[in-house]
């Protein structure tokens, strides 16, 4: 059916070939190049942060492999998500977010895995269906927005668009996943704030959330760990042994880098294993130790590029779908990149929020990616001539 | 619900670049300019932080990290073995299985402190104390645990997850392989208090540290100890050693040899004891039950060197209770006054008046003085009733009728003494010439000998100035009385001596009058047994007496154990003529108790090798407990076989 509708719009490449057509296509002219300069870079530090962080362990390039294997996987999502007309994705949306939603369901069936139900086992690779599921909620909430001409100041329609994020929200927090929930909250809260929303609907939220939270401690829905996460960083420096551990191990390390660091591989916070987690959540305080502050500082510039970059794409493109799905994506990375160096910086709670592109994990590296490709997307298709017609 | 929205499959191509509205793009441009602002605050916000951290701050951090990274491990350096004269082993070392821990790593404490005290059986009170009182800035382990069972080890190392910071392993510990043998003389470890620290700042003693307490142990602790060494290596976030960064060899300590025979301290314990044991059968007519003799001292001397071949002190304790840190119970039973207290050494912390023992002191006093000649006829008729004394007669131990001072020494006549102390209080009242309290410290008394052992008393030479001041403070009489100058001739009333000291004035008679510094250590020695340091004989006082005085004196002296002598029935069969004994029993009544036993003697008699010295408190007579113990002992140092039951002598 939709062949039949393309081919409506394109007789003329009926008889071309796949690639040549795929090619055709695809405005290179107008790629951003520093965008794509900035998160390659970031992804080959994240790729040698990792080894060095986890060459202690055997074998030695287990990580390195799986993550350059990911990291070609992701160029590749990358590369199809900026091949086809965005505009494609708008009558799909609510099939896609639906979808999500039944991925979402499904990984209640997967058995869990120290105590969570975030993964879906395909063979060698656990697919994180929450982290998809991000992507979906900011292209659903995109659609929606768009469709009711950028104004969430309608009470109505605010709702309407916190119901979208909701569903997958509350699915996300039961599996529990508690810092992709939160981040799917702040993009809603974000894009709901650039598609018109009022300060005062987001103030009423506000308070709602602080309500529903307390009611969640009181009748114990939100787990221990999960609020004593919340609350550790503020006293990390008085129970060194406690949740606070990983807190004040990742702030010694980071802090004992100094200007150049101790020098690749030779961490010693990160070869002793004394920061936790440290290819994953953790892999900024390795970044910060070993590469000392120019090192952290540099990861940091390239994250300020990217967002720079994205935001000029989101205030150029051509319609309001995506300027919204650019605005979803820079607060979903603004808010990992905020929340998680700042985690490791000791002035944000440890919610196991990832480090977009540098953090372990295939998942987020592809879903960052594709991220990525359909920002691209709506850079390369701003100008009429380079919509294909 | 329809999931594909149909109506928008179609793209128009054609579409305007900005379809919005002006009014309406500038909204949203406003809005993501806002948003920009937003992040690049929260950007420099991380990048302050950063700095603060990195730079700012980054040596603090550099200096945590080492901290975490580096763990200093003390080596302990094994202390020095204790030998016997001959070298054989009196204490040495072994590897006891120790539980300890290091506070700083155990995270949660309260757990690991409830699993050890479940695994241990002790309180989880004591650990924690045990804790707190050695958690210093030095990281160290703090033993918890001496000599625990293989199992014990085994299963905190199998389960060291559940056992984080503690440790299980060896720690040198003392061994005592014989005991109780020479329990005062070698002494026991403890550890340090605060105030020891604190006073031997600068040494290398550390919060935690055993230390020698008593005995040698103490007095040469710092020869003993060695010196620490140290050891530093890398670790894991397990607390898992990764690799060796640096290493002190420690250096072990010094051995002491002792001037000490196994042999014949063993022999002099074994008398000592048969000795008391003999008393306490022995019944007591003047108070109507057996003699306590509660404990007693026995010395052997050399009066030539002052080494000390072997020092005895009755009752005595068992060393090996004291390894990895004395149970509380053990404790309180070795303070108990009932034991009367094993842990004192005797020998040089009994102060007991020496009663006829000091009659030495008196008749070379009373020669020098011009008192009295060895061959001045006294008469006792049992009762001393001269001057003041009539109406306070004194009376001697038996009717001696005619006698001279010579014969007075052998007989240990007190009518010749009470007189020789009366015309010394005649003296002392026209300020004429030397008072007895003055001899007697020219015999050294009345201050400790200086012997290299810990705890040493001074013993008391009473003078009318020191009575005035004692019962000034005690309220007792201030005023000395010619009873006080008379008591002291027969060695009883306020003065007190140790067994020691008197060993030492005999040992100064036989010596012509050089008082030798009795010691214990022989030489200092290390690993290959190398001497380091050797002990010298020091003459540190010598009397001012006529030898021919002296001569005299040992003559009477040699008659004591034979003829009249008081303590002739103990020596009968002894083979005087090969190995003549000289020595002078003694008995020091104190008021309401059962006398104490004195016999001081040394052998051979022309050139001693031995002085000995035995005192038995509560022991009855001097004669009948003391000497048959100083008997036992010449025997087993002379290698003399006697057969027959050794007889208790009558005499005072």
């Amino acid at each position: 059916m939709r062949t039949q509708s393309e081919l409506k719009f394109e007789p003329d490449l009926v008889d071309q070939s796949l690639p040549r057509r795929f090619l055709k296509r695809f405005p290179t002219r107008n790629i951003d190049r520093v965008l794509v300069l900035s998160v390659l870079a970031l992804s080959i530090i994240g790729i040698i942060m990792i080894y060095c962080a986890t060459r202690a362990d055997t074998p030695s390039t287990y990580y390195l492999k799986r993550q350059l294997v990911f990291f070609i996987l992701a160029l590749l999502f990358m590369v199809l998500c900026a091949g086809f007309d965005y505009r494609r994705i708008i009558p799909y949306s609510k099939f896609i977010y639906v979808a999500t939603l039944f991925l979402l369901l499904l990984t209640f069936v997967f058995p869990a895995r120290s105590g969570a139900h975030r993964w879906m086992s395909i063979g060698i690779f656990d697919f994180q269906p929450s982290e998809i599921a991000k992507l979906v909620t900011i292209i659903m909430l995109a659609t929606f927005i768009a469709d009711h001409n950028m104004d969430m100041s309608d009470n109505r329609e605010f709702l309407k668009a916190l119901g979208i994020a909701l569903v997958p929200m509350v699915l996300i927090f039961l599996e529990p996943d508690l810092g992709i929930a939160i981040s799917i909250f702040v993009i809603f809260v974000g894009m709901a704030l650039v598609g018109g929303a009022r300060l005062k609907q987001i103030a009423v939220l506000g308070l709602a959330t602080i309500a529903t939270v307390v009611a969640g401690i009181e009748l114990h829905l939100l787990k221990g760990y999960q609020l004593e996460r919340l609350l550790v960083f503020i006293k990390s420096d008085i129970d060194p042994y406690g949740a606070g551990y990983n807190l004040l191990q990742s702030k010694i390390a980071i802090g004992s880098g100094r200007l150049f660091g101790r020098g690749i591989f030779q961490g010693t916070q990160t070869n002793l294993k004394f920061i936790p987690e440290h290819h994953t959540d953790f892999i900024f305080s390795v970044v910060g130790e070993e590469l000392g502050f120019i090192g952290a500082a540099l990861i940091l510039f390239l994250f300020g590029l990217l967002l720079w970059r994205l935001l000029r794409i989101a205030s150029g493109a051509r319609d309001s779908f995506g300027t919204m799905l650019a605005t979803g994506v820079i607060i979903m990375f603004f808010f990992q990149v905020l929340v998680n160096t700042g985690m490791t910086l000791g002035i944000m709670p440890v919610a196991g929020i990832t480090l977009p592109f540098l953090s372990y994990g295939g998942s987020s590296l592809i879903v960052s990616f594709m991220c990525v490709g359909l920002i691209l997307n709506i850079g390369m298709r701003k100008f009429p001539q380079d919509v294909q017609s | 619900m329809r999931l594909i929205d149909r109506s928008k499959l179609k793209i128009e191509s054609n579409e305007a670049i900005n379809y919005r509205p002006d009014a309406a793009h500038e909204k949203l441009r406003r809005r993501l300019a806002i948003l920009a602002v937003i992040i690049a605050a929260s950007f420099v916000l991380l990048l302050t932080r950063l700095w603060f951290m990195q730079i700012v701050s980054g040596d603090e951090y550099l200096k945590k990290a080492e901290g975490n990274r580096i763990r200093e491990i003390a080596l302990e350096a094994p202390r020095g073995e204790i030998l016997d004269r001959n070298g054989r082993v009196l204490v040495k070392n072994r590897n006891a299985l120790a539980i300890s821990v290091v506070p700083e790593e155990m995270g949660n404490e309260e757990q690991v402190i409830d699993r050890l005290s479940k695994l241990l059986g002790i309180g989880k009170g004591e650990i924690k104390r045990k804790i707190e009182k050695s958690r210093a800035p030095n990281q160290r382990a703090v033993v918890l645990e001496s000599d625990v069972s293989e199992e014990i080890v085994t299963y905190v190392r199998e389960h060291q997850r559940e056992f984080k910071g503690v440790i299980a392993g060896t720690k040198p510990v003392r061994e005592y392989p014989h005991n109780e043998l020479a329990c005062h003389l070698l002494g026991y470890l403890g550890e340090i208090s605060p105030e020891q620290l604190k006073e031997k700042k600068g040494k290398g003693y550390r919060l935690g540290d055993e230390i020698g307490l008593s005995g040698v142990e103490c007095t040469y602790d710092e020869v003993l100890r060695g010196k620490v060494g140290n050891y530093r290596i890398e670790v894991d976030a397990s607390g898992n050693s990764v690799r060796q960064l640096y290493r002190e060899e420690p250096r072990s300590g010094m051995s002491l040899r002792l001037t000490v025979d196994e042999d014949a301290q063993r022999l002099v314990e074994d008398a000592l004891k048969a000795g008391i044991s003999i008393a306490r059968k022995r019944y007591n007519p003047e108070l109507g039950k057996r003699y306590a003799a509660g404990g007693g001292a026995a010395i052997v001397l050399d009066p030539k060197t002052g080494e000390i071949l072997a020092m005895a002190s009755y009752p005595s304790y068992n060393l090996n209770e004291f390894v990895g840190g004395i149970s509380k119970k053990a404790w309180k039973e070795l303070n108990d006054p009932k034991n009367m207290f094993p842990l004192n050494n005797r020998a040089i912390m009994s102060e007991l008046p020496p009663g006829s023992t000091f009659k030495v002191v008196t008749a070379l006093a009373a020669i020098c003085e011009g008192i009295s000649k060895w061959n001045t006829p006294y008469y006792c008729n049992h009762v001393f009733t001269e001057g003041p004394f009539k109406d306070y007669p004194k009376y001697c131990w038996s009717m001696h009728h005619g006698i001279d001072l010579f014969n007075g020494i052998i007989q240990s006549c007190d009518i010749v003494f009470y007189r020789l102390g009366y015309m010394f209080w005649l003296k002392q009242q026209k300020e004429e010439g030397k008072p007895i309290w003055e001899y007697a410290r020219e015999f050294q008394l009345g201050k400790d000998t200086g012997i290299d052992l810990t705890g040493e008393m001074d013993g008391r030479i009473p003078t009318p100035d020191w009575k005035k001041e004692f019962n000034e403070k005690h309220g007792g009489d201030v005023v000395w009385y010619p009873g006080d100058t008379v008591n002291m001739a027969i060695g009883q009333g306020d003065i007190l001596v140790t067994p020691l000291q008197m060993a030492c004035v005999y040992a100064a008679i036989v010596n012509n009058g050089k008082f030798t510094r009795p010691h214990v250590l022989k030489w200092t020695e290390d690993d290959s047994g190398k001497v380091i340091r050797k002990v010298e004989p020091d003459v540190y006082a010598e009397l001012q007496i006529p030898q021919d005085s002296l001569n005299t004196e040992k003559t009477a002296l040699e008659g004591v154990v034979k003829g009249k002598g008081t303590a002739a029935a103990t020596f009968e069969g002894f083979p005087l003529d090969a190995i003549p004994v000289a020595g002078k029993t003694g008995t020091s009544e104190i008021l309401g108790k059962n006398p104490t036993a004195w016999f001081v003697c040394y052998a051979p008699a022309g050139d001693p090798k031995y002085v000995i010295s035995v005192a038995i408190e509560e022991g009855g007579h001097g004669g009948e407990s003391a000497a048959p113990v100083a008997r036992m002992i010449l025997e087993g140092l002379f290698k003399i076989k006697t057969s027959g039951e050794i007889l208790p002598s009558a005499g005072d």
